[in-house]
């Protein structure tokens, strides 16, 4: 398990907690780097499969002691469980399926995006192609599911 | 001599002879009128003598009177002499208007002529009514009246010496005399000049023999109308016996009309013949084999191909059974089928049916059947391929390209998902390439940054690449919308597209009417946005000028986008469709070469085409066609 800690912006009045479920390294980074730029001010976790990221959620073995996530942003293409199955895991499990679920996939292909949202993914992203997308994205979506939208306790 | 002297008998002697004097002298003047008035009369100089002598003798008399009478002259002699003087000068002064009008010998003559032509007329006349009476009495006498009259075939009744006595009204009209011109003619003028001679042999021969019979049989008879034009005739030969003596009669047809029909059947015959065997010849040369067959079977010709096909020889095929070339299997059930297939004929394919060789090899076959009615009987048309290296090669044909297809597909299908895994690497490379720029700049060595520099253009490039091939990818593997879509309203999406480019290049657009098309409007519009587009990036000099316009023709819509612009060099026009296509450095026009790519793309999904007419530097008219109706789209676009 790798965790990272955002810069926290003051003034907000609690860290969020994401979730970043990804297999690559490069991705991860990028996410990373997103953070020090300061286009999330989110306290980020990451797992790196779809087996690590369910126990991630039922805060099994080595993360017992991990915190409920406030937003998921999640991959599909993982090892061992896929984005798909840990998606439709969240949303049928009744203590999980509050949660916000953001798929991250390069595809943009229209059937995985309507597989998505037939699971009751909560929004679906493009990963950006260059590093100004990537921050622009991490921007848009701190400013709206961090600052903007009012999430269940 | 005194006058004293006279005596009574005296002055009666003197009166005498003077009254005779007087005669004689009127006489002469008579004659002297006549020769004044006559100068043509024959016997002037006899006139003029007896003219003179009766003035002679009325001189003589008028001295005889002035001497008076000699003695003893008696005066009675006097008196008879002026008597008889008297009379014929009174006779002579009668007679003078006779005499006057007495005709010459011209005059005679021609008298003389015309009375011999008034009789010979005359008797012509009596000869011409005569034969006209015994022709109607031969009428009668024949019983042949209104028949006779009626007859198709000219009639014509001749004597022993080849005189006609009698024709029917068809005689006139074949002829073209009246019947009173033929009449009493000789035969021989209906007959061309060359056979006359020979005809009145075979007249005095029938004469000898008369008879029922066609003449000159197996001959080419001839006769000859009143104009001189000669006609085929047929002739038959009869007789009538009358009273006086017998007469033949022929009965003539004109077989101009049934020569003329021979001599076309003739030709026809020969061309049907020459015909035929063409025919022949081409069988002969045909690739598949033919086989014709009797109806009860048995095989009645056969080409070359059949030959070589069933490895027999013609002559072990031709009247055989059809047996002989069928596998055993068949044998029994052929001869069945064979009669039930004449019974009903009707032109078929049979596929999948087998054929026997020689040496007992069985193949596999497809039979074109038709029938043919002759004389000799309904015969059966066998048009046979051998199929066995036909299927193979079709097989063999649809195999690769089944192959083809699916090779083509998955090199597609490869292409696109290849293209799409290359985004992800690629990704990484820009972003972080980004990352090392925005963090690294300012901290680098000048070569460092220019590498850098190129790096970061490079993983750019190959993004636009990438992209660009997805997007023509995509166009070929997704679903067309066809919908009835007016042409205009795709061009104003092109053209709001476009809108700064238009603005910025000051360029007119003219469009012409344009028609509803079915197609996919979106796509259609980026046909006309990549066209619209081009015209005004590859500009020259000039303000850019753009005519769309559209017309019908042969089953297609064929829209063209015209421009005044660089224009392409011809050896290009084909080039620039395919993808990455570029004649310009990107520095030049940028771009990646993609726009007529897609377009062609797209102009192909709709089952049309599109290519593109230009000059250096004159301008370029780019064209598509697009079927006017769904359904042939639809086929087009399957081949593709």
């Amino acid at each position: 398990m790798f965790l990272h800690t955002g810069t926290e912006t003051k003034g907000s009045p609690r860290i969020m907690n994401v979730l970043l479920v990804e297999d690559n390294a490069g991705d991860i980074r990028l996410m990373e780097e997103a953070v020090r730029e300061g286009a999330f001010t989110s306290k980020m976790y990451v797992t790196r499969d779809g087996e690590q990221a369910m126990d991630f959620l039922h805060q099994h073995g080595r993360y017992a002691s991990s915190p409920r996530p406030d937003l998921i942003l999640l991959d599909l293409n993982l090892p061992r469980k896929s984005g798909r199955e840990v998606l439709a895991e969240i949303k049928q499990e009744q203590a999980l399926r509050q949660i916000p679920v953001m798929i991250l996939s390069t595809s943009a292909n229209p059937e995985d995006i309507s597989r998505a949202y037939d699971l009751h993914a909560n929004c679906y992203l493009q990963k950006p192609g260059d590093l100004e997308g990537l921050l622009a994205l991490c921007r848009s979506i701190e400013c709206f599911w961090v600052r903007s939208a009012i999430l269940a306790a | 001599m005194s006058m004293v002297l006279l005596t009574a008998s005296g002055w009666v002697w003197r009166i005498s002879v003077g009254l005779a004097a007087i005669s004689f002298l009127a006489m002469a003047a008579a004659g002297v009128y006549f020769l004044r008035n006559r100068p043509d009369f024959r016997y002037r100089i006899l006139v003029a003598l007896l003219t003179l002598s009766l003035v002679g003798a009325g001189v003589t008399r008028v001295i005889v009177a002035w001497i008076g009478p000699a003695p003893g002259q008696p005066a009675y002699s006097a008196v008879i002499n002026s008597v008889f003087a008297i009379a014929m000068a009174l006779a002579t002064i009668r007679l003078l208007p006779s005499a006057m009008s007495l005709a010459s010998r011209e005059e005679l003559a021609a008298l003389n002529q015309s009375l011999r032509a008034e009789m010979e007329a005359r008797s012509y006349a009596e000869e011409r009514l005569r034969r006209m009476m015994d022709s109607q009495r031969l009428a009668g006498e024949a019983k042949i009246g209104a028949y006779f009259e009626a007859a198709a075939q000219a009639i014509i009744v001749a004597a022993r010496d080849g005189t006609i006595q009698l024709v029917n009204r068809r005689t006139e009209e074949m002829f073209g005399y009246t019947r009173a011109e033929l009449i009493g003619q000789s035969l021989e003028i209906l007959i061309p000049a060359r056979r006359r001679a020979l005809h009145a042999v075979h007249r005095a021969e029938f004469f000898r023999d008369p008879g029922i019979r066609p003449m000159g049989a197996n001959l080419d008879l001839a006769a000859v109308r009143k104009d001189g034009t000669e006609f085929p005739v047929e002739i038959g030969l009869s007789y009538v016996e009358t009273e006086s003596g017998v007469l033949a009669m022929a009965l003539v047809s004109d077989v101009t009309e049934r020569k003329r029909h021979e001599a076309e059947l003739a030709r026809k015959t020969t061309a049907l013949r020459s015909n035929e065997e063409q025919l022949r010849s081409y069988l002969e040369a045909a690739a598949q084999a033919f086989v014709v067959a009797s109806e009860d079977g048995q095989i009645v010709m056969v080409n070359h191909a059949a030959e070589e096909m069933f490895g027999h020889t013609r002559e072990d095929l031709l009247g055989r059974g059809l047996d002989l070339i069928l596998p055993s299997i068949y044998r029994d059930v052929a001869p069945d089928q064979h009669a039930a297939y004449l019974a009903g004929p009707r032109r078929r394919v049979l596929g999948e049916i087998f054929g026997r060789r020689k040496n007992g090899a069985e193949f596999a076959a497809e039979v074109g059947l038709s029938t043919v009615e002759t004389p000799d009987g309904m015969l059966a048309l066998a048009l046979i391929s051998d199929v066995h290296e036909r299927k193979r090669h079709s097989d063999e044909l649809a195999a690769a390209n089944a192959e083809l297809r699916r090779s083509n597909t998955e090199l597609e299908q490869f292409a696109y998902v290849a293209s799409h895994d290359l985004q992800e690497p690629l990704r990484m490379i820009t972003s972080y390439l980004n990352l090392l720029d925005r963090r690294a700049r300012g901290k680098l060595d000048e070569d460092s940054e220019e590498f850098l520099r190129y790096a970061v253009n490079g993983a750019e490039r190959m993004k636009s690449l990438i992209r660009d091939f997805l997007q023509v990818s995509r166009i070929s593997r997704q679903a067309l919308q066809l919908d009835s879509t007016s042409a205009d309203s795709m061009v104003q999406t092109a053209f709001s597209n476009l809108t700064g480019s238009i603005e910025e290049s000051h360029a007119t657009i003219a469009i012409g009417p344009l028609p509803s098309i079915p197609a996919d409007p979106v796509l259609l519009a980026q046909v006309f946005q990549n066209l619209v587009g081009n015209a005004i990036k590859f500009r020259g000099p000039r303000r850019p000028e753009i005519r769309i316009s559209a017309r019908e023709q042969g089953g297609e819509w064929i829209f063209s986008v015209r421009d005044n612009g660089i224009g392409i060099e011809s050896q290009h026009a084909e080039r620039i469709f395919q993808i990455f296509e570029r004649l310009h450095e990107a520095s030049e026009y940028p771009g990646s070469g993609i726009g007529l790519a897609v377009s062609k793309k797209i102009v192909e999904r709709h089952g049309g085409r599109i290519w593109v007419e230009s000059e250096h530097g004159a301008g370029s008219t780019f064209h598509f066609a697009i079927p006017t109706k769904m359904e042939s789209q639809r086929e087009k676009a399957g081949v593709n």
